[in-house]
């Protein structure tokens, strides 16, 4: 349905990236398949965030990668889904160590970094400029490779929000 | 409890309930409705049962000035400013050709009677011109609510709605001079400079008063929204009007009237709405002013000179108005349903006729015409069966007249084109449908290939799972790679709100209303998920305004 009137306010939409990643919630994965890592990172938000409901969060992700895959080239990825228990959106980042072969990215090249986003159903117009925050950034090969090579969480938060000069 | 009049409470509803049923009685017979209150009147009233008797009329007199407060507040609201403008020479000369033309005859016609029953010349003026003057003015009420009844709309509709309402004015001057002559003729005191300085304050007096209300009226309507608080002050407002006319001896036609045409002119918008809402909620007050019209009338005990005067009076009234208003119309080279049948419409009789019979006989109640009657009983008699008669020719003819002219049926708003309308009517069905799977690249370019600013986003079971719009869409407007990889179901709107084709557009819209909503998707009857088509509020107004003119052309 079209709202009349609706004004969208860019500035405004916290689009700031140090908000929703936290330390806590970037894990290093040693594995290798798509599956394996998607869940773990949703263990990893369901034990670090609000999100309760692992179910259904799976479920969201799962079926978003059903429509076509996140893996949106350059060897990232970038799962994402609304769901409407979430007040907030929130986001987990992974560094997969093993290249995972089976993601069917756009390029067919392997990911190296995943990012998951989840927003609320009512948080449209934040849940796409993060998502668009997140694939702007990205682009840049140099800082792809800075986040790759982090040693630790902190390193890893530091490089993205561009804190570590 | 001891104190509430019961009798009252008990005639309000009897007489409304009563009316309502005479009504429908008549509209089934296909004779206006108006007619049907007036003969329950009748019946109930003195002329008849005496169920209704003098005192009770008395007692709810003020239900009758607020009827014809609101009846002049409405007919004022009908004369648009434009239409004088346009019309103002063809009205000008229709009101003087018919006002004079029944003045003249009817005056002519019973000044020859009473000249031949009195013999005494002073009288037969006097009376002539007293029934002359009442016989120029024509009953806005009843006339209106046939055209309303009806729902007539054209240059003959709007040229009756003006002269019904002006020539009221007219009659009041004939009245307030002829009355003077009278009285000067019959050996009274008074003279004719006064006279016209007494109708000279009395309607400066009434246009003035409806001003300066009309004033405050647009004030309020700018301050307040909410249809039913408008309602409330401008009621309020009209009570106190009325009042004001009623004890300053003003009419209270007039002032109303001019309340009306004042503020459907300077605050045409806002103004037409509460014209709406006080003709839906003037309904029983209006049924209740007939039937107690018609309750008042008692025309027992006539002397047979008096019917045959009443007799003229109406042919020479009719006769008078016809030829008038067709010399008028002609002269000023009107419409020809003008010239034709406007004549027609101007039969009818009422409160301002009998209220100026009233008057004249406190004026001229003391001259004898025979032995055993007054002048004024015989005026008040007379004028009593001459307004029962023609308010039952006057609205069949008012009707035969908007018959004649092609105008029935025409008066359709954007609200009845609305209220006959289902979803169906109106919706889009040759909607395109976008997969949850489609990239934003590809869904995109639907928005660039179809004219529709909004299109539901589909599972692969073609179920309705979200909605994608432009303004969905604006929010990644500036990231064209990102569309590569986001599909239509990462930015579409969840479904709020559906309909089936079967809804009632009024409803639908009213939803839009509240929820701000411009699109939204139409689902199939039998499951709910399954999109048949988008109702556009856009496209819906555009559908009305070409229904509603097509509906009111001939």
């Amino acid at each position: 349905m079209v709202e009349r009137n609706s004004v969208t306010r860019k500035n405004n939409l916290g689009t700031d990236l140090s908000s929703v990643l936290t330390p806590k919630l970037v894990c290093f994965l040693e594995c290798s398949r798509k599956k394996e890592a998607l869940e773990k990172m949703i263990d990893c938000l369901c034990a670090n965030s609000e999100i309760r409901n692992r179910n259904e969060l799976a479920k969201g992700i799962f079926h978003r990668e059903e429509l076509m895959s996140t893996g949106i080239g350059m060897g990232v990825a970038v799962p994402h889904v609304r769901l409407a228990s979430i007040k907030k959106p929130v986001m987990c980042a992974a560094v997969c160590r093993n290249p995972i072969t089976d993601y069917e990215s756009l390029d067919g090249a392997p990911v190296r970094l995943i990012f998951m986003i989840v927003a609320g159903k009512d948080q449209h117009a934040q849940y796409l400029r993060l998502l668009s925050s997140i694939s702007s950034k990205l682009k840049n090969e140099k800082l792809r490779n800075a986040l790759i090579s982090a040693s630790d969480a902190e390193t890893f938060c530091q490089i993205l929000s561009g804190k570590d000069k | 409890m001891e104190n509430v009049n019961f009798t009252i409470m008990f005639i309000l509803g009897f007489s409304i309930l009563g009316g309502l049923m005479g009504a429908s009685f008549f509209q089934k017979l296909r004779i206006p409705q108006v007619l049907g209150y007036i003969v329950i009147g009748l019946i109930i009233g003195e002329s008849g049962l005496r169920i209704i008797n003098r005192s009770d009329v008395i007692a709810l007199q003020p239900f009758t000035f607020f009827a014809l407060g609101i009846i002049g507040f409405l007919v004022g609201g009908g004369l648009k400013g434009e239409n004088f403008k346009k019309y103002g020479r063809q009205f000008s000369a229709i009101l003087l050709g018919e006002g004079l033309g029944a003045f003249f005859l009817v005056g002519i016609l019973v000044a020859l009677i009473m000249f031949k029953l009195s013999h005494n010349i002073s009288i037969a003026v006097a009376t002539g011109v007293v029934f002359g003057a009442i016989a120029s003015a024509t009953d806005p009420a009843s006339t209106i609510d046939v055209l309303w009844e009806y729902r007539a709309l054209g240059i003959l509709t709007t040229s009756l709605m003006a002269i019904v309402a002006l020539d009221d004015a007219l009659a009041m001057t004939l009245y307030g001079l002829g009355t003077s002559a009278a009285q000067i003729l019959t050996g009274g005191s008074g003279s004719i400079l006064e006279a016209i300085e007494k109708v000279a304050l009395t309607l400066l007096g009434a246009v003035g008063l409806g001003a300066i209300s009309a004033l405050a009226l647009k004030f309020i309507l700018q301050k307040v929204h909410q249809p039913e608080r408008s309602l409330a002050f401008a009621v309020g407002l009209l009570l106190l009007l009325i009042s004001m006319a009623i004890s300053l001896d003003i009419d209270v036609i007039l002032t109303t009237m001019t309340l009306g045409c004042v503020l459907t002119n300077i605050v045409p918008r806002q103004s037409e709405k509460l014209f709406n809402h006080m003709r839906n909620f003037s309904t029983p007050i209006y049924v209740l002013f007939f039937v107690l019209a018609g309750a008042r009338m008692g025309i027992s005990r006539m002397p047979i000179w008096l019917w045959v005067i009443v007799i003229l009076y109406v042919i020479g009234r009719s006769t008078g108005k016809m030829t008038g208003a067709y010399l008028g119309a002609s002269i000023t080279h009107s419409a020809p349903v003008v010239r034709r049948y406007l004549g027609l419409g101007l039969f009818a009789q009422g409160g301002v006729a009998i209220g100026l019979s009233i008057m004249a006989s406190h004026h001229l109640g003391k001259i004898m015409v025979t032995e055993n009657l007054a002048l004024g009983d015989a005026i008040i008699s007379g004028v009593a069966a001459t307004t029962l008669i023609v308010q039952l020719i006057g609205p069949p003819t008012v009707k035969l007249a908007i018959k004649l002219s092609g105008e029935i049926g025409r008066n359709i708003t954007k609200e009845d084109v609305i209220n006959s309308w289902k979803v169906a009517d109106v919706m889009d069905t040759d909607i395109v449908t976008i997969p949850e799977n489609e990239p934003l690249s590809r869904a995109a370019q639907t928005f660039v290939n179809q004219d529709y600013l909004v299109y539901p986003v589909v599972n692969r079971h073609n179920k309705i799972v979200g909605i994608l719009s432009l303004q969905n869409l604006k929010d990644i407007l500036d990231d064209r790679d990102s569309w590569n990889w986001l599909v239509a179901s990462d930015v579409m709107a969840p479904v709020q709100y559906r309909v089936v084709p079967s809804s009632p557009l009024k409803e639908v819209l009213e939803q839009c209303n509240q929820l701000h909503i411009d699109q939204i998707p139409v689902v199939k009857e039998s499951d709910g998920d399954v999109p048949v088509g988008i109702l556009d509020v856009a496209k819906v107004e555009q559908l009305v305004d070409k229904e509603t003119l097509r509906r009111q052309q001939p």
